[in-house]
């Protein structure tokens, strides 16, 4: 009995489909129905509700349906659909999913509707670029960011110590943090976080000796004495006390809420710029932005001002055209962009960014301001990552753990981490 | 003594030669049930605690008592996304209505079958049954998936109720039958030389001895559903269909600003009516049935 | 029970009503899990990406699975420890606590609802935190050794100890397999006990000589249950590791190292083939837990 239904079922659905997609080409005006994805809290969740009111309201006919979880849920329901062929129109997208979503032709090329149907041309042109995957345009920046860290001004005060700048090198910075976990009074509250494991700021520290995470051809970009190097640095501000040990930087599984600055174990965190207001909430005392260290005092910053998240299009969208125009419309549109501010970064577009400065509150302001004061601390893009690079990402911090641990040693741990990321990325390919 | 009369006769004899012969065992007794209930409780006191709390204080502050008690969590909570907490509620409350019925015809059907029944084939389809529980669903959720959008069933309750109506949770076909084996034969027996069919025997005698166990089954069956999230995560991507497990999650972005207030407080509201379905069966775990009165 | 005799053709005749009470079921065999069951065993022997058409490559994923993954040896010896201390531990807790409040305490229903809570819980975010604030460096737990002098570690961050906290997490939960030990007790004939007291039984042989052994059939269920449940264990690592199976792989349940290959790496073919060996291990198992259970289980028939 189900089988019957089931092929019935699947004809009508066949037909119906066919008979739509004839009919897709005229462009009907009336009962449009698009499905758009997002990952972000409450706030996200608001404001882009809002925003979305507005284009309903000026596009009668069209109705969006939302559909929004946080990022650990928003992947697997997204590719469960993607791989059903029922991904939404419109879905927000980030660089550690890109290649994987783009290079295998899930994705809308967006290419052909630039400039004419996406005002992007006075977007940022490295950021623009970021969202191309083999030349063509998948992903259009939302907002963009930059690392840096984030730290607890009042504590430094309190304990007396010089908190990172501009200019602080990664020595100098050590030594601080040695300091700041002696002299302050907060109780387990430690000068730095252990980051071996983490991929970001690895990443701005081998752009500072002149290498990259992946080159132009997908392969690694740095090898086993730049990996050993690393380790060791870190294993130095474990043993000075700089960084806390191996089971309490454990606690932090790199979300918000284990973080080990919300738990009052560090008076810093390593994080992306536009993150600011999440941690400023969880804190006791002010919170206040630096770059990251520096290899040597005229060194290069290692930065780079990236995009936080993009929009896509799906190419199983039965409506490009009218998902497009509504990319474009919260991208572009004065009244969308005022709505949605910086919650998902600094607008990649100048003349938004102008637009915004004066409307923006205390916070707003302080990301502004810090990416605009980068300078040249902030480089050109990387290449983008390619596929499997999130499976990368996840064994830089397993062979970290193991030699905070003392599984292994800096050499054999990083020696075994490239030999598996190697691995990695050719099974991927 | 005073409670004896109200309470069944198992209850009564046990704990009346109990009490009579040690009252240190009592108090020993009462003694390990109160601490091993504090423990099991802290957690959740912990809960409550921090639904109440200002968000800063959240995973710094261990003790029990905020700092000031707000209730921002709660009402941030019910109103905060597009769609109202009342909404998911009504969502998880019609699904777990719908399995439990589903269940409980379903499986008992299925499960009077297997352990009262004969036929060809039995220990085969018997064991299929078992083998359908031990496939991790990861694996056969994508299949499943195109098939329920080839029906058109995506974006509806369909998926995650229907199979409930199929029998699909071998768990509670495999409980019944244990139940159902373990009631005396003889009373069956009777009943078929009496010239009862199968249909009877199954409506007029093992059903109405079977109350613990169904009642224990429609209990669970609320309990899995109210919190099962990856069907609903799946299965229901429009934001105004989703369930309470869903809308908590949504509280929480591990990349941004997340709601903490919020998620403790709704979720401690989200155990409210989970508790008060099972102190409302509990009673027919309780009345239990003297199955010594029936064989006479 | 009346046996099947005659014929082949005889015993189908007679097997009808058996059939017929089966339906609902067959149905949903048929059209919900057998197809995508069978799917599944397809996808195990492809590379399958999920976005593109999978691709055979026959059994080079079991030939990976046997010879070259390191995750797979400790994701088996995780799950394998969590399974073998955290079932009988559960049940352990259950049945006692079954017994205690099957005695006629005052305050029974509330104790009761009580010892049920943690179950009801479920596991959720809010679990996840709450682990964390116990069983952290500076948790709760800690501090309560603290009072005795003892210097206790980060428990949930350590990785000798973290899986030991998901035992406790699953033993927390006792709940459920309690509340099934205690309708089984309900169903035990008031009538037997009265005559074991008439003949001057003791309450210890009273419990072993009619409570266990009618209890059997219960017993067995929760035990063939939790273990398949253990075996398949996922969202307690999920949620307090935070999905990484970490720290060092010490909470890589199995289950989350399946999830992790399918959806976090798009590598859904050798998901598929790390669920199989999954199947046939708890089947085995399984099957050696029926064939025993004929020298302890007894029915009433």
């Amino acid at each position: 009995m189900t089988v019957r239904l089931d092929r019935r079922q699947f004809l009508a659905t066949g037909a119906a489909a066919a008979a739509y997609l004839g009919t897709a080409g005229f462009g009907r005006a009336d009962d449009i129905k698009l499905r758009m994805a997002w990952w972000g809290g409450q706030v996200r969740a608001q404001l882009t509700t809002k925003a979305l009111q507005v284009y309903t309201q000026a596009h009668p006919g069209t109705s969006v349906d939302t559909e929004y979880l946080g990022w650990d849920d928003y992947w697997p329901r997204l590719s469960t659909e993607t791989a059903g062929g029922n991904s939404p129109d419109v879905l927000q997208m980030d660089i550690e999913y890109l290649a994987d979503y783009a290079s295998r032709g899930v994705l809308l090329d967006l290419t052909p509707y630039v400039p004419s149907k996406l005002a992007v041309s006075d977007f940022d042109q490295p950021v623009l670029d970021n969202g191309k995957v083999d030349g063509k345009l998948y992903a259009i920046s939302a907002g963009v960011n930059a690392v840096s860290l984030l730290y607890n001004a009042t504590a430094y005060e309190e304990a007396g110590v010089t908190p990172p700048g501009h200019s602080t090198t990664w020595d100098e910075f050590a030594q601080n943090a040695a300091e700041f976990t002696k002299k302050t009074k907060r109780p387990g509250m430690y000068g730095s976080t252990d980051e071996s494991g983490a991929e970001p700021v690895l990443e701005t520290w081998l752009r500072q000796r002149g290498k990259q995470l992946y080159g132009t051809d997908g392969k690694l970009g740095y090898d086993e004495s730049d990996v050993t190097d690393w380790f060791k640095m870190w294993a130095d501000m474990r043993a000075s006390g700089a960084s806390p040990p191996a089971d309490v930087q454990a606690l932090d599984h790199g979300d918000v809420d284990t973080s080990l600055i919300a738990q009052g174990r560090s008076v810093l965190c390593f994080e992306n710029s536009n993150e600011y207001i999440a941690f400023a909430g969880l804190i006791k005392g002010e919170l206040a932005m630096a770059p990251y260290p520096k290899v040597g005092a005229s060194g290069k910053g290692g930065l780079y001002i990236k995009p936080s998240q993009f929009f896509s299009v799906s190419s199983q969208s039965k409506l490009p055209d009218a998902s497009v125009a509504l990319v474009n419309f919260l991208l572009t549109d004065p009244a969308a962009t005022a709505i949605l501010g910086t919650e998902r970064g600094i607008p990649s577009s100048a003349a938004t960014r102008d637009k915004l400065r004066p409307k923006l509150d205390k916070a707003g302001a302080l990301m502004l301001d810090y990416i605009s004061s980068l300078g040249d601390l902030a480089g050109p893009l990387p290449p983008p990552n390619p596929p499997g690079g999130g499976e990368v990402t996840t064994a830089l911090l397993k062979a970290s753990q193991a030699v905070a641990f003392g599984a292994s040693s800096p050499a054999d741990s990083a020696a075994s981490y490239i030999s598996t990321a190697k691995d990695i990325l050719s099974r991927a390919s | 003594m005073l409670e004896t009369a109200a309470r069944p006769t198992s209850e009564l004899e046990l704990g009346d030669i109990g009490r009579r012969k040690n009252p240190t065992r009592g108090l020993m007794t009462h003694a390990v049930l109160v601490i091993g209930s504090l423990i099991t409780l802290y957690p959740l006191l912990w809960m409550l605690s921090a639904s109440f709390k200002p968000q800063n204080e959240m995973f710094a502050n261990d003790s029990l008592i905020p700092s000031h008690v707000t209730f921002d969590g709660y009402t941030s909570g019910w109103h905060g996304l597009s769609v109202g907490f009342d909404t998911f509620f009504m969502n998880s409350l019609v699904i777990s209505a719908l399995s439990i019925l589903g269940n409980l015809i379903a499986c008992s059907l299925t499960a009077f079958a297997f352990a009262r029944l004969q036929f060809v084939g039995r220990r085969v389809l018997f064991g299929i049954m078992l083998l359908t529980m031990m496939l991790p669903f990861h694996v056969t959720l994508i299949p499943q998936y195109v098939l329920f959008f080839k029906l058109g069933w995506v974006n509806t309750i369909l998926p995650l109720v229907v199979p409930k109506f199929l029998a699909s949770d071998a768990f509670f076909i495999f409980l019944m039958v244990q139940f159902f084996r373990s009631i005396p034969f003889e009373i069956q027996e009777s009943a078929m030389i009496d010239g009862c069919n199968p249909l009877q025997i199954y409506r007029h005698i093992i059903m109405p001895l079977s109350l613990p166990v169904m009642a224990t089954a429609a209990i669970f069956t609320f309990i899995f559903t109210w919190s099962d999230f990856f069907g609903p995560l799946v299965y229901l991507s429009d934001v105004r269909k989703y369930t309470v497990a869903l809308g908590l999650t949504t509280f929480v972005d591990s990349t941004g600003q997340s709601n903490w207030n919020g998620v403790f407080a709704m979720s401690c509201l989200a155990l409210v009516p989970v508790f008060l379905l099972f102190v409302f069966f509990q009673r027919y775990l309780i009345e239990g049935i003297a199955t010594s009165g029936l064989k006479r | 029970m009346q046996s099947l005799e005659g014929t082949l053709a005889q015993r189908f005749r007679k097997s009808g009503a058996g059939y017929a009470f089966l339906t609902p079921w067959v149905i949903g065999l048929v059209g919900l899990t057998l197809g995508p069951t069978l799917v599944s065993l397809y996808l195990s022997f492809t590379q399958f990406n999920l976005f593109q058409p999978p691709k055979w490559i026959g059994a080079a994923n079991y030939v990976r699975i046997a010879t070259n993954d390191p995750a797979f040896m400790a994701s088996m010896g995780v799950t394998f420890v969590y399974v073998l201390f955290s079932v009988p531990l559960k049940l352990g807790f259950a049945l006692a606590l079954a017994m205690l409040l099957n005695r006629g305490i005052r305050g029974l229903p509330i104790y009761r609802a009580i010892f049920y809570l943690p179950s009801l819980l479920g596991s959720s975010v809010a679990i996840a935190i709450l682990w964390r604030e116990l069983f952290a460096g500076n948790g709760l737990i800690n501090g309560v050794l603290a009072n005795f002098g003892i210097q206790g570690p980060s428990w949930i961050s350590n990785p000798h100890y973290a899986l030991w906290t998901l035992v406790v997490l699953s033993v927390w939960q006792f709940g459920s397999p309690m509340v099934i030990f205690l309708a089984g007790l309900r169903q035990i004939p008031t009538d037997l006990y009265e005559a074991a007291s008439i003949d001057g039984a003791s309450n210890a042989r009273k419990f072993f000589s009619i409570t266990l052994p009618l209890l059997t059939p219960v017993v067995f269920f929760n035990f063939i249950v939790q273990m398949i449940d253990a075996f398949q264990s996922f969202t307690p690592a999920f949620i307090v590791s935070s999905g990484t199976g970490g720290p060092l792989n010490s909470t890589l349940f199995y289950a989350l190292y399946i999830y992790q290959e399918a959806f976090s790496f798009f590598h859904m073919g050798y998901a598929a083939a790390l669920a199989w060996i999954l199947l046939v291990l708890i089947a085995v198992f399984t099957a050696i837990a029926f064939l025993t259970s004929r020298f302890w289980v007894y029915y009433d028939a």
